[in-house]
């Protein structure tokens, strides 16, 4: 893992096109500010990785489908 | 188009009902090709299941989270718009997944990350909304409901 310093205000670029700038530090909380191509998906990583659990287990249902069938549109 | 699925074993689709997550699901990175299929014949379940033409394994359980929860709304950040071709609103399908652990009272849905479909050009993707009130594991049926459907 590359490590680099960087004050409040100071960015980084990476492949050109992503830009990552520290727009404040608060104690142990650092807002940063991310310029990416619109194709770049950019997520909190433990956010991401709950989502990755919860899209695991919605395809591991063990499911009676005629219960879940018997709740029509409202 | 023969698609085998994980629910129905094997179902005869149209070609055109192939939808493309060009960047896959979280966790399914390398599934691209998905074809959406109500989970009753009739159509009047608001439960869907989102079934990968590539592995037939991989079934996602989904519902339309409108139908439980009237106030849910959710923005799509012009890139989305952009990343789906979305061209209309009206042509936006939003579904959200839905997992079960033990019987049907317990089954939550993952309000946080709805999966949006553009019913036209036929691309869908998943998207992470920031709004806290959103939760992963969201009970699907208030205990309201549930009683409702015992009368």
């Amino acid at each position: 893992m590359l490590v680099l310093g960087r004050k409040k205000g100071e960015t980084i670029i990476i492949n050109d096109d992503i830009e990552i700038t520290v727009t404040s530090i608060e104690g142990d909380m650092v807002r940063l500010g991310i310029n990416a191509p619109k194709q770049v998906t950019i997520h909190r990583k433990e956010v991401y990785l709950e989502i990755q659990e919860e899209n695991k287990q919605a395809t591991s249902n063990v499911i009676n489908l005629s219960d879940f069938l018997s709740m029509k549109k409202k | 188009m023969k698609v085998q699925t994980e629910q129905f074993g094997e179902v005869e689709l149209a070609e055109e009902r192939v939808i493309t997550f060009d960047k896959g699901i979280p966790g399914f990175d390398e599934y691209k090709k998905y074809v959406l299929i109500p989970a009753d014949a009739e159509g009047e379940s608001p439960f869907f299941f989102l079934q990968s033409v590539e592995a037939v394994e991989v079934s996602f359980f989904l519902v339309d989270p409108f139908t439980f929860f009237k106030d849910y709304d959710i923005k799509l950040e012009e890139q989305m718009v952009e990343r789906l071709q979305l061209e209309d609103p009206a042509d936006a399908i939003v579904l959200t997944t839905v997992s079960v652990k033990g019987d049907i009272s317990g089954a939550t849905t993952n309000l946080k990350a709805p999966l949006v479909i553009n019913n036209k050009k036929q691309t869908g993707m998943q998207i992470v909304l920031n709004n806290k009130d959103y939760q992963i594991k969201q009970v699907l049926f208030q205990s309201g409901d549930t009683a409702a459907r015992q009368v």
